[in-house]
């Protein structure tokens, strides 16, 4: 494989070649899970790969609980669907648990006080009473239990590592907490085998070509885990192999024709960019960045041409317009402006608002910036 | 030296009668003679050494090699050995199993996908 293919056929994994008409399950479904800590920025990324669909429409998905927002992988907030909530946090939840050991410990929380804990929200949101953090942090108040900051992000995080609670519906602009067995019930634990086993084969179809570190990086399994699943999965999977590196994949047919120029406006975090350990294969028209610079420029939003991040941009939300500034670190003909345009035009549709764009060119410098000494 | 001897007695009389035997290996320079001249069906596994996948399927693709010996000629091409091979034959990924008729590839399979399939693709070879 060359490394044009590995991008062209991650952006048909990633369901990016081209929006389609599917439902938003459908979407979130094939991907698994969509990072969302901006909340507005993962609604786009589920909108971008449904054709017609708007930001109401992901609202409303989210509303009724179709869609679920928790802490499923990596110590983020992520979309997944009610169905593959409990047997996604059985294998990633106890890495995030042993990684926040030492904020526990600065926060003086110990197992008694999230069992304790747990037993607040559940006696506090039973019954379909959807509660905001502060409402959460209300009911711990009662029950003596301190619960402020960190601290009350720790034990609700806690809480959704453990299944116990899940998003409600918004209340307004807030967010709220549910319980996870009234949100979505359906959802079903799996044996580990057979998780490890399901979850290697969603992320080699919804992210292939990849690397078993990648797939690592992603699940926030252990590279050993990820491995097994792989192994385990190996009957569904295709391998390739670029510069000594086997990457895995589901090798489905027919083969989706990519558009050139194929410009996307990819919010932060979107799962094409930052799935993915080792990200180079993105960054390929940007060789000027270095360092820290580079592996940060998917955290942000992107322009992606032909697969690869060549820009960024910033939206400003107004009551009848969306204003993007989009800079570009590489030069666009005429032919990729345009295809620019269609994909900001479409940003405005799906959002429902009229379209201010601004495009500005910027030279990036090769040098890699200097450190700051500091004289304190 | 002892050692060495015993074990190619071992391989000798394993060697006639395994079905991974039965797998013709195959590249450049034999393609034409034992693929797209070959008087029978011609089930095509295109593997690589270092592929996880394919290593799982070696085993169905022998047996499949011994169950339908003389009707279904089963051949096995090492992508490293002969990319470009590969690369005419359009394989992007490791296991693929392409079914060939009358020198003409009839079938395509991507990924292993099991026991199942792979008996499906030999028994759609053999029936047309």
């Amino acid at each position: 494989m060359k490394p044009d293919d590995i991008v062209g056929a991650r952006l048909r994994a990633t369901l990016l070649a081209k929006a389609q008409v599917r439902s938003v399950e459908e979407t979130l479904s094939w991907l698994t899970a969509v990072q969302a800590q901006d909340f507005a920025g993962a609604k786009w990324a589920l909108g971008q790969r449904i054709a017609g669909t708007t930001d109401v429409a992901i609202d409303d998905a989210f509303q009724s609980g179709a869609v679920l927002r928790t802490h499923a992988m990596r110590a983020t907030w992520h979309f997944v669907l009610p169905e593959d909530l409990r047997w996604v946090l059985s294998l990633t939840a106890a890495r995030v648990i042993a990684a926040s050991a030492t904020y526990y410990r600065q926060t003086e929380l110990d197992e008694k006080l999230f069992r304790k804990s747990r037993n607040v929200f559940e006696r506090a949101l039973a019954g379909k009473r959807y509660l905001t953090r502060d409402e959460l942090a209300g009911a711990l108040a009662q029950a003596k239990i301190r619960a402020s900051g960190l601290r009350l992000g720790l034990l609700t995080m806690r809480a959704e590592l453990d299944a116990v609670i899940c998003s409600g519906p918004r209340r307004g602009k807030q967010f709220t907490y549910a319980l996870v067995e009234e949100r979505a019930p359906k959802a079903k634990p799996l044996e580990r085998e057979e998780a490890l086993a399901k979850l290697a084969r969603r992320y080699c179809q919804s992210h292939g070509p990849a690397l078993p570190q990648d797939f690592a990086w992603w699940s926030g399994l252990s590279v050993a885990d990820a491995k097994k699943g792989l192994e385990l999965a190996v009957p569904e999977l295709s391998c390739a192999s670029m510069n000594g590196k086997v990457y895995w994949f589901v090798d489905a047919r027919p083969k989706l024709r990519l558009p050139k120029p194929h410009v996307l406006l990819l919010p932060n975090y979107d799962e094409y960019t930052v799935a993915y350990k080792d990200r180079s294969l993105l960054l390929g028209a940007l060789p000027s960045l270095v360092g820290l610079a580079r592996q940060q420029v998917v955290f942000n939003h992107v322009v992606v041409r032909d697969g690869q991040v060549v820009g960024g941009f910033q939206r400003h939300v107004r009551k009848q317009r969306v204003e993007l500034e989009v800079t570009l670190l590489s030069s666009f003909d005429a032919e990729a402006e345009r295809a620019l345009e269609l994909a900001a035009a479409r940003y405005a549709a799906f959002l429902g608002l009229s379209l201010d764009l601004r495009v500005k060119r910027q030279e990036l410098s090769a040098r890699r910036p200097r450190r700051r000494r500091d004289r304190s | 030296m002892a050692a060495e001897f015993g074990r190619q007695k071992v391989l000798g009389s394993s060697m006639s009668t395994t079905p991974a035997a039965l797998v013709v290996p195959v590249n450049e320079l034999n393609f034409e003679t034992e693929v797209l001249n070959a008087s029978t069906p011609v089930l095509i596994d295109v593997s690589a050494s270092w592929c996880g996948p394919c290593k799982a399927a070696r085993p169905v693709v022998a047996e499949l090699a011994q169950a339908h010996s003389g009707a279904l000629k089963v051949v096995e091409i090492d992508g490293d050995e002969s990319p470009e091979l590969v690369a005419r034959l359009g394989v992007r990924g490791f296991p693929t199993f392409l079914g060939v008729l009358g020198g003409q590839v009839v079938e395509r399979r991507a990924g292993f996908g099991g026991k199942r399939p792979l008996q499906e693709l030999a028994s759609t070879l053999l029936r047309t």
